[in-house]
């Protein structure tokens, strides 16, 4: 028989156009104001219906960019990077010897690269860069976590939308469940390109676009005090069909929502605040998950992972019972 | 079946059939086609007519002739007209796939089957499509269409609405191991008792912006691929996609299915060497294929057969020969093991799953693919390298590899069923 053992949500970490870290993007998703945002046009346009907001600057040198894996890594890369390494930093599980294993998901993936290789490659083929191309691929952020934090173990990219991310938090139950792994690193991230926010406002009529990430460190716990917040459940993904588009499945209410017992992260005041940055909010929504039952403010939090068109999932944290 | 804190202990792993599978390649659409070109020793490559390639090193790539008509499965017809290039793949191999399977569609509502697929690129071609359109300027018309269908998303949507799948869709991009990591990452569904039946595949189609990016690299040959060859220089890229059917093998044989194979054995792991280049000893790949025969239960000198990653790169072919003799030690000389990439080439996200079919062909028909126009042989192939078409009329277990940038190292082995199975 396999046992199910208790997963515990060991960290956090976040990059966001509030800034770098948990604190930043909590503070501002505490207050509820939108972040400024601006213009953002294809190169060579004039006025831009597209808004975004990007992440700022590092206040601080950030120590992990001195890797050599991360020289060149594209900006969703290093979001991903300091994420992961803040989940890392602020689990106070014991992490010698255990096997760490990596999940990514995203949307759009490096798109910044890709539009620049591309058009290297339109203008002269020989002489697009070698350097670039590598890093357009979707799981290079992934394999640079893997490089910085010395993980051989399985690591996988998800591409998709929102509802990804809830397959992801599934896999990496089941790899703790099967053994397959001590511990795993689920992250999100996403950049801000023109060309993205240009398909935006083609298929949903516009809004503003954001980027960062967020990430989550998740681990078999053997009733460990220390982990306060428990993976208590996830829904499976219900895909949508030509009879169940993104309205009619039950996911989209988180699962438990009508009956009262656990708070729901409000998704919708998340892109208010930092703008649609793809399939880095449904991390930030189980950041925020995370936060909120940590901290004891909530016993337990339901994120709703509604895809806007392949599914909808959802998750729940929970407070170690007491 | 989703996690819950305190769920019951689930019953042991099960053993995985594949009872359906299908695959379209530069050796034609289909199994028998793909059988018939890789046992006469057939070389699939030739210009490539889908883009301009004249500011580029190489020219030549394993391009498919789609057949023609609107593609398989039930989609409508204004939506089977809209279909990209890759997606008509899929859909050609699934419908292989599930004819091969007996899996039938209930006439209302949906196979309960979730899928899992690997894909490096997509319907990058769409993608393209977009950018150059965008960053003209030109009329905005046509730019939603190409974006949605340019999402993974769509390709996954069309794959189930065609063919009943209930879903959801899991796109691993894995890059050259995404294929090997959807149909392991499937298997362990079944195995674990997550699903009772999925769907798995891999596919990619040739795309401008792949292609350039290989050749910036200076990784296509300008010449012809010739993996573990010692002068070679280089791989060609292809295109192409398989999909399987997986269930229980209880399931199978108590439904009466025809046992295909069993999916004996997973393993996947990660090479930190660096993002483009492996291990120079393969420590990576001697990992996954160490891990996957435990799992399957075989040794080395049970192998009868290794489709290996083989890409005619001076660097993969080392590393992955070094890893071939480590893991079958003193047994090396006589493990039969080629790379079909000299006949079809790389076909990155789909290679995995297509050389999963392929290895599935060969133990059906009792033969073994060669790896064409080698020539003087790397001195580091301790193995039998198979150069010519071969038959094998006793391969039992065979094992297949797929590496990728990022450090993705995948390997699945396949065991041949027992003769009540057929």
């Amino acid at each position: 028989m396999i046992e199910t053992p208790e997963i515990a949500i060991a960290g956090a970490g976040a990059v966001s156009p509030a800034g770098w870290g948990c604190a930043p993007f909590l503070e501002a998703l505490r207050r509820g104001d939108a972040l400024g945002c601006e213009p953002f046009a294809l190169p060579g346009a004039g006025g831009s219906r597209m808004r975004r907001r990007p992440v700022p600057k590092p206040v601080q040198k950030l120590p992990f960019l001195r890797d050599p894996r991360l020289r060149r890594a594209s900006p969703v890369g290093r979001f991903l990077a300091a994420a992961a390494s803040e989940a890392l930093a602020s689990s106070r599980l014991d992490s010698s010897g255990r096997r760490l294993a990596v999940i990514s998901t995203c949307f759009t993936g490096c798109v910044n690269y890709s539009a620049r290789f591309f058009g290297e490659v339109l203008d002269d083929p020989a002489t697009a860069s070698p350097i670039l191309f590598p890093e357009t691929v979707f799981n290079a952020p992934a394999s640079h976590l893997a490089a910085l934090f010395g993980s051989d173990e399985v690591n996988h990219t998800l591409v998709g939308d929102e509802s990804a991310f809830a397959s992801a938090l599934d896999m990496a139950a089941a790899w703790l469940i099967d053994g397959a792994a001590d511990a795993v690193l689920v992250v999100a991230g996403e950049e801000s390109d023109p060309l993205t926010a240009e398909a935006k406002c083609l298929l949903e009529g516009g809004g503003v676009v954001g980027e960062g990430a967020g990430a989550l460190l998740l681990e078999r716990t053997a009733g460990d005090a220390e982990a306060a917040v428990l993976l208590d459940a996830v829904g499976e993904v219900e895909a949508y069909s030509k009879q169940r588009g993104r309205g009619g499945t039950a996911a989209n209410d988180g699962g438990d929502r009508a009956d009262g017992q656990h708070a729901v992260v409000d998704t919708g005041a998340i892109e208010a605040v930092f703008g649609d940055a793809f399939g880095a909010n449904p991390a930030w929504a189980a950041v925020a998950a995370w936060a909120a039952v940590h901290s004891g403010r909530e016993r337990g939090v339901t994120i709703p992972l509604v895809g806007r068109n392949a599914g909808a999932g959802w998750a729940r944290f929970a407070a170690r019972p007491r | 079946m989703p996690y819950s804190r305190g769920d019951r202990p689930r019953p042991s792993r099960r053993p995985v059939a594949v009872t359906g599978f299908g695959l379209v390649s530069p050796m034609g659409s289909g199994c028998g086609a793909n059988a018939e070109g890789f046992r006469g020793g057939r070389v699939a490559l030739r210009e490539v007519t889908l883009f301009d390639v004249s500011g580029q090193r190489a020219s030549r790539a394993g391009e498919i002739d789609l057949p023609d008509g609107p593609p398989p499965g039930a989609l409508p017809v204004r939506e089977a007209g809209r279909i990209d290039r890759a997606t008509a793949m899929l859909l050609h191999a699934a419908a292989e796939a599930v004819a091969a399977s007996g899996w039938e569609r209930p006439p209302v509502g949906t196979i309960a089957a979730p899928v899992v697929l690997g894909t490096s690129a997509g319907a990058m071609a769409l993608g393209e499509a977009f950018y150059k359109a965008a960053t003209a300027r030109r009329s905005r018309r046509g730019q939603a269409a190409r974006v949605d269908g340019y999402q993974t998303q769509r390709q996954g949507r069309y794959l189930c609405d065609a063919f009943g799948f209930s879903g959801p869709v899991t796109f691993i991009s894995n890059a050259c191991a995404s294929g090997a990591n959807a149909i392991g990452e499937a298997g362990e569904l079944v195995a674990t008792g997550r699903a009772d039946r999925v769907v798995a595949g891999g596919y990619d189609a040739l795309c401008q912006l792949v292609f350039a990016g290989f050749d910036s690299l200076q990784a296509l040959s300008p010449t012809a691929p010739r993996p573990f060859a010692a002068d070679r220089d280089g791989l060609a890229l292809g295109e192409g996609a398989a999909v399987f059917c997986l269930e229980p093998l209880e399931a199978a044989r108590g439904r009466g299915a025809r046992v295909l194979a069993e999916l004996a054995g997973y393993a996947a792991a990660t090479d930190r060497h660096h993002l483009t280049q492996p291990h120079p000893q393969g420590d990576a790949a001697l990992r996954t294929m160490r891990a996957a025969c435990e799992r399957a239960g075989c040794v080395p000198a049970e192998v009868g057969y290794i489709n290996s990653h083989g890409t005619g790169t001076p660097l993969n072919d080392s590393a992955e020969a070094h890893a071939i003799c480590r893991w079958a030690g003193p047994a090396v000389g006589g493990v039969p093991t080629s790379s079909t990439k000299g006949s079809i080439g790389h076909l990155l996200g789909g290679a995995g799953a297509v050389e999963a079919a392929i290895v599935l062909l060969a133990m059906q028909g009792g033969w073994l693919p060669p790896n064409v126009a080698v020539g003087e042989r790397d001195p580091a192939c301790g193995f039998d390298l198979v150069e010519g078409p071969r038959d094998a009329p006793d391969l039992r277990i065979a094992l297949t590899n797929s590496f990728g940038f990022g450090g993705a190292n995948a390997t699945l082995v396949f065991r041949k069923p027992d003769p009540e199975d057929d």
